[in-house]
């Protein structure tokens, strides 16, 4: 049995609200050259999404994790992680309402753009080998209230963990 | 004077986001947005006054008074 990452940070579109966007990495840590799309959570008071569809890897087998890879300039405050999905083998509808499962994670800003994880149990369950899984990552305004971060998050990756045979 | 709405904190919030790294979290912004929003009214009443007296007997028009108070908010160290 080993552990494997798998990138999801691939194929992403931000939802409506017009505060989740792409944008050079630069613009927001100015000192880093890199040009490479990030996507910007600004600061809201509102839910504000990103979707995503990845496949779920041969080799899996269970134990689902989420991690979320993430930094701002902020350092104080916290960000409130919703992920939500749904995993669709061949066979299964892809016009379901809803999601299957919604979970939440909560993280604390510290040094200014220090890379953080954050990290979320998904239930191994709904998951099955080359499934399709459609997904909203949101930053949570609501929730996030008076503690949370006064700007911009920035997601550096985005990372589906689990364990093969 | 009136309580600012959600979207009112953010945009003030995103304001000064980039100024510094943000040490403070999104309630101390929204306290110091509602309490500058709490003062306005007497501090535009006190400018009026200042102005009116300093300038007596010629009283400047509303819209002149306002640009001076705007340039000297907005000079820099104002």
């Amino acid at each position: 049995m080993t552990t494997r990452w798998h990138d999801i940070l691939t194929g992403l579109s931000p939802d409506a609200s017009g505060e989740v966007f792409f944008q050079p990495a630069s613009i927001l840590a100015t000192t880093n050259p890199s040009g490479s799309p990030l996507a910007i959570f600004l600061d809201s008071a509102t839910r504000d999404g990103l979707f995503g569809r990845f496949a779920v890897p041969k080799e899996y087998v269970d134990t689902a994790v989420l991690d979320i890879l993430w930094y701002t300039a902020a350092t104080s405050g916290d960000v409130d992680w919703d992920f939500e999905y749904r995993a669709n083998g061949v066979g299964e509808s892809m016009n379901q309402s809803g999601s299957q499962e919604s979970v939440t994670v909560n993280d604390l800003a510290g040094t200014t753009f220090i890379l953080m994880q954050a990290s979320i149990s998904l239930t191994d369950g709904n998951f099955a080998a080359e499934d399709i899984v459609e997904f909203t990552l949101f930053r949570d305004g609501v929730t996030e209230s008076s503690g949370g971060i006064a700007a911009s998050v920035a997601l550096a990756g985005l990372f589906f963990r689990y364990n093969d045979a | 004077m009136a309580v600012l709405t959600p979207k009112e904190l953010t945009e003030h919030r995103r304001a000064v986001e980039n100024i510094a790294s943000p040490a403070w979290t999104k309630g101390t912004i929204n306290r110091a947005a509602q309490a500058i929003e709490d003062e306005k009214a007497a501090i535009k009443t006190a400018l009026n006054v200042a102005i009116d007296t300093a300038t007596s007997p010629v009283v400047l028009p509303p819209p002149v008074k306002i640009g001076l108070v705007n340039y000297a908010l907005r000079r820099r160290g104002g």
